[in-house]
């Protein structure tokens, strides 16, 4: 994650690997992942959708992020390279996640 | 009385979010078992609803033990079978019965209060953290948490995964004597009684958050387990309850549904 970047406008999808598989799902500006796949009739693991359960911790494979918030990550999981897809937005295009880690 | 189960084994938390430690004979008062999470340390960083500083932020925190200095004055209050005669509430043990000393993952044993222990956790913490003392038990929604070896069994089988039963920080572990896992999701609302007189209330599911991923031997986490309860099983595993009687528990202890 680089919270000094700025989404360039031209991030519009992401990647996420749920069950095995790879699904492209389309990134409006202001969403977040969660949100997205959801849209996207994808089933990930979820729960208080407000940063603090980290039932959706997904591990960033490529790419940056940035969170809205963390109230449950440790500086542990973070230099390890999860996130929570509820608290998350693409910064780059090439954003990656594998939410079966 | 409708025997419905057994008491397995009865937990405890000198220090929340630490490891826990299993006893016998055990007071439950109307705030939890006594000695339950009498001890927590809170972070300047973590919100004010929720002030404390947990093994989620700091996995190595459940490696940390601790043990009460006089554990038997810590199990029952000194004059609770006359208080029980009178049918009263018997008075909890002042402060200084819960002396308690920290045992560190390297070995090295210091009281609660010792500057060290927390100058040894703020080295992978965040903000500023102190050492909390109540005899109201600083525990998260309710008094008591209890879980079943039937829903581990279960999880176990459809996870293929070894969970250890300590993940899920329970105060009572019990062994339902024909049913299966999840049963305990069904007595919501239910009174139980548990040995010869603590009555307790099924309140709620139990939600569950990211501290039944860590490991408590090796602090190593694995999502996967809170993963599939949240989209097998809507995020919860165990149940809490309150107390409408208090009264002692042992292992053995038989469960009876009373309504």
């Amino acid at each position: 994650m680089n919270p000094d970047s700025n989404a360039t406008g031209a991030v519009s999808s992401f990647h996420a690997t749920l069950d095995g598989i790879e699904h492209k799902v389309s990134w409006q500006v202001g969403e977040v992942m969660l949100d997205c796949m959801l849209d996207a009739d994808l089933d990930p693991a979820f729960q208080c959708q407000d940063g603090h359960c980290g039932t959706c911790m997904v591990l960033l494979k490529r790419g940056e992020v940035q969170m809205r918030k963390n109230n449950v990550l440790s500086t542990r999981d973070l230099e390890r390279g999860y996130i929570l897809l509820c608290q998350s937005e693409p910064l780059t295009d090439d954003v990656s996640v594998d939410c079966d880690d | 009385m409708n025997r419905i189960g057994t008491l397995e084994s009865v937990w405890r938390y000198p220090v929340k979010s630490m490891r826990g430690e299993s006893v016998e004979d055990v007071f439950v008062a109307y705030t939890g078992v006594m000695g339950d999470r009498l001890y927590a340390i809170s972070s300047s960083d973590a919100p004010a609803e929720f002030p404390w500083h947990t093994n989620r932020e700091q996995e190595e925190f459940i490696l940390y033990g601790a043990r009460y200095r006089n554990q038997q004055s810590t199990l029952k209050p000194l004059a609770m079978e006359a208080a029980f005669k009178e049918a009263l509430n018997p008075p909890y043990p002042t402060a200084d019965a819960f002396a308690l000393e920290i045992v560190t993952p390297g070995g090295e044993t210091l009281d609660v209060e010792d500057p060290a222990f927390l100058a040894g956790l703020s080295d992978a913490a965040s903000g500023e953290l102190r050492l909390h003392f109540t005899q109201k038990n600083a525990v998260d929604c309710r008094p008591l948490s209890l879980f079943s070896l039937q829903t581990l069994a279960q999880l176990q089988r459809e996870t293929a995964m070894d969970i250890d039963k300590r993940r899920f920080r329970a105060n009572f572990y019990v062994d339902w004597s024909n049913a299966d896992g999840f049963y305990e999701n069904e007595l919501v609302n239910r009174r139980l009684q548990i040995g010869d007189r603590l009555e307790i209330m099924v309140r709620e599911l139990d939600p569950r958050c990211k501290s039944i991923t860590i490991d408590p031997d090796t602090a190593e986490t694995q999502p996967r387990i809170l993963k599939h309860i949240a989209r097998k099983h809507d995020g919860f595993a165990g149940v809490y309850a309150a107390v409408l009687t208090e009264g002692t528990v042992k292992p053995g202890d038989d469960i009876c549904l009373l309504d």
